[in-house]
């Protein structure tokens, strides 16, 4: 299930602390990709993703990871 | 019946070194008419190591594997897509250590998407196939190999046949560079290779398809682990 786009989860969101993050991101203020849109920056999918460690993640039972690169659909 | 019959070789050394040769000329000896034969050489794919998404969450580790459905260098998929095309598929390791090779554990850890399926995503994708195995190796037991990789390969989903495996150690002599020879001129070590894989395909033929109505076998295990996947649902 898509996590909604609330101001609740974007206080739980921890994409700001992945190793993914980088700059970019945070310039173009993406966060809480699960519940809106892939990044629109370059993404490097050689490290690692840590959205399994995400209260957003548990709460909406959400499997797989990368919502960064992999948007989910809904 | 057309079976699809999958080897692995998972020695580092590819297609020189005697996993190899034992692997291909057992399944160049198999004269079955019925038999689509595939060898995938690990060590010349672009292998990634598992970045152990499961040990985060259970729920991370999926079949694609992350990894699959992000790195379009990865090639995993050849290995996940022939296994699941596959009636038989065997795996062929040396061994280093006492233990089956690291492409060999590479590989396992990133099958773990396969076995996790089934346990933690309550979807059995690896089923109704057969598992064999080909070690080789000097003083170093197979025994102890063979013993680790079934227990892997029967969590993932393989049906192991009697006698499930062939093997061979040599000397402990240090003395590698004699092995191909005798390899080549041993009879009766080879015939244990070959022996194998036509054990594999015979059980397949048996197990896999009804021998009297041609219906194909579609059996699917309990997940021993359905009440964890319950409380991780939740």
């Amino acid at each position: 299930m898509k996590p909604l786009n609330t101001q609740e989860n974007s206080i739980k969101c921890i994409c700001g602390r992945c190793p993914l993050f980088t700059d970019c991101n945070k310039g173009k203020t993406e966060i809480l990709f699960c519940a809106r849109r892939k990044s629109e920056c370059p993404m490097d999918n050689k490290k690692m993703c840590i959205c399994g460690a995400c209260p957003v993640y548990e709460e909406n039972n959400l499997i797989g990871g990368y919502f960064c690169i992999n948007e989910i659909s809904g | 019946m057309k079976l699809k019959i999958l080897g692995i070789c998972t020695s580092q050394r590819g297609k020189a070194s005697n996993t190899y040769f034992l692997m291909k000329k057992a399944f160049d000896t198999l004269k079955d008419a019925d038999a689509e034969k595939e060898i995938i050489v690990a060590s010349e794919l672009k292998l990634r190591p598992c970045d152990h998404h499961y040990s985060m969450s259970a729920k991370m580790c999926v079949h694609p594997c992350l990894i699959t459905q992000v790195d379009k260098n990865d090639e995993m998929k050849k290995i996940y897509d022939g296994i699941l095309e596959a009636d038989v598929v065997i795996f062929s390791s040396p061994i280093y250590w006492g233990n089956h090779s690291q492409l060999m554990q590479l590989i396992i850890e990133r099958l773990n998407s396969l076995e996790n399926s089934n346990s933690a995503h309550k979807k059995v994708i690896v089923k109704n196939k057969i598992g064999g195995l080909m070690v080789l190796g000097h003083e170093d037991g197979y025994q102890h190999v063979v013993g680790g990789l079934m227990n892997f390969l029967t969590e993932m989903g393989l049906i192991f046949p009697p006698q499930a495996y062939a093997a061979r150690v040599g000397e402990s002599d240090e003395n590698t560079e004699k092995d191909r020879e005798r390899l080549e001129k041993d009879e009766l070590i080879t015939d244990m290779f070959i022996d194998l894989v036509q054990n594999c395909v015979n059980f397949a033929k048996r197990i896999l398809v009804c021998p009297h109505c041609g219906e194909r076998l579609d059996y699917e295990h309990l997940s021993k682990k359905k009440n964890y996947v319950t409380k991780l649902n939740k």
